[in-house]
């Protein structure tokens, strides 16, 4: 993944807020960046930005040799659908479903039909292969977003954007999920963005990154 | 506001469903012991009428509305949709149920983040089978008054906003039940009171039964029925209203 001079600003009628501005990443298979930084220094933004959901004012985005800011809608609907994992903090599963069929559910909206077997082993990778049947209400906080891992693994993507992924579970909780994260990374050779407000959380990856002024920098 | 629609919204299947559940009860086992979450509820639901189920804080409310909706088991008793025993389904075939005779509206409007409004709502219609529609979808949309705004990702509206997407999504596929547990828990007054009014407006127009979870007596008011629950038994039940 490759950000080079991405710029962002919000508008409204009496102000300009500037959120990124010429912001550089390189960010590379196997790799996991942490990314760290105030409440409303535009890390939610940047991880929008790079999944298409939100248009840069300017500057690119390459995700597996693809420019995301040069492609039409649908066309960034289905690189999302297929090259980028998407882990937010919560309120990724549909609740009338089963974890299984939410699962399922990522591969048909990507337009291919999971078998039983490939959903079993995206749960039994996240640890999950004895609650394939739960509905997320009787899943606890870390088992939902573990759930969400294996709907955001389920396409094969090239990068994994995690957005506060962990951001509601407590500590022991939280720390079995970013295994499951870091599992996924090493074994799928992953792009890994995770946003925290946590230094402790930050201090796993391979990186630690501060978004600040709109711009990121190396952080200790 | 106006709700000018000549012909029915959604892709209408059937008149809404009769509810009926018996004698349920539903334990749980905590860390300080078994808990009673529902003991010995009985009501029956009239096919296309509107009740309210209403209680304190813990009294079963959200536990009674997924026993009906087939989200859960209960320890005890049986929940029929018309002459379908749901409470005793395997597990498949109450799945399948899920998606085409239930619309579920949550307080977390659950709408998928990285997908437009127009594709969350396409989504249902695909989960229960119901072929896909964009001018049907366009139709609903526009009838919650938020048509303009099928091109957004949920992250860019408003929670109101985000809760008649979530309301569109329930009825696209023509559900005969819509279950709503506490839908307007997060808005403003002036944002909840738009959801519910758009709600019993598209209830009444398709023949949908409607079941809503409300801790709002105004809420609650504008329904056909009342249900109260008081740790996890009967305490009231009110109507049919005229």
């Amino acid at each position: 993944m490759r950000l080079r001079g991405v710029t962002k600003a919000y508008r409204t009628t009496r102000e300009t807020t500037s959120v990124l501005r010429d912001l550089d990443l390189d960010l590379h298979r196997g790799e996991i960046a942490c990314l760290v930084g105030a409440s409303g220094s535009g890390k939610s933004t940047l991880i929008s930005v790079i999944a298409g959901l939100l248009r840069a004012d300017a500057g690119s985005v390459f995700i597996g040799g693809q420019d995301v800011t040069e492609l039409s809608d649908s066309q960034r609907a289905h690189l999302r659908a297929t090259k980028i994992g998407l882990v937010l903090q919560s309120g990724n599963l549909v609740p009338f479903l089963t974890a299984a069929e939410n699962v399922a559910l990522a591969t048909r909206l990507a337009g291919t039909e999971a078998t039983s077997a490939h959903v079993a082993s995206l749960l039994d990778q996240v640890g999950l292969a004895d609650r394939a049947d739960h509905l997320p209400r009787r899943l606890s906080g870390g088992e939902a977003q573990r759930v969400a891992l294996a709907i955001a693994l389920a396409n094969e993507p090239d990068v994994l954007l995690a957005d506060e992924a962990v951001g509601q579970l407590d500590s022991s909780t939280a720390k079995v999920v970013l295994r499951s994260i870091e599992r996924a990374c090493e074994e799928r050779e992953l792009a890994v963005l995770l946003v925290t407000h946590s230094d402790e959380i930050a201090a796993l990856g391979s990186r630690k990154l501060r978004l600040r002024d709109g711009q990121l920098e190396t952080a200790s | 506001m106006t709700l000018a629609l000549q012909h029915s919204t959604v892709q209408r299947r059937s008149r809404g469903a009769r509810v009926l559940a018996t004698d349920l009860r539903m334990e749980y086992q905590t860390p300080a012991g078994r808990v009673d979450a529902l003991d010995g509820v009985t009501i029956e639901i009239s096919p296309e009428s509107s009740t309210a189920i209403v209680g304190p804080s813990g009294c079963g409310k959200s536990t009674l509305l997924g026993i009906l909706g087939g989200l859960e088991l209960p320890t005890r008793g049986e929940v029929r949709i018309d002459d379908r025993v749901i409470s005793a389904m395997p597990d498949r075939p109450r799945a399948q149920l899920r998606r085409t005779a239930f619309g579920y509206v949550f307080q977390e409007d659950n709408l998928q983040p990285f997908l437009t409004v127009s594709e969350n709502v396409a989504v249902q219609a695909v989960l229960a089978g119901v072929a896909d529609d964009p001018e049907r979808d366009r139709r609903l949309l526009d009838a919650l008054e938020v048509g303009s705004l099928g091109h957004r990702f949920p992250d860019q509206l408003s929670g109101g906003q985000r809760q008649r997407v979530a309301v569109a999504r329930a009825l696209v596929h023509g559900p005969r039940v819509v279950l709503a547990d506490e839908p307007t828990g997060s808005l403003d007054a002036e944002s909840s009171a738009k959801v519910v009014d758009l709600l019993l407006r598209l209830h009444k127009q398709e023949g949908t039964t409607l079941v809503i979870v409300t801790h709002d007596p105004a809420v609650a008011a504008l329904m056909d029925a009342t249900v109260q629950l008081r740790d996890g038994r009967l305490a009231v039940v009110q109507g049919p209203r005229a």
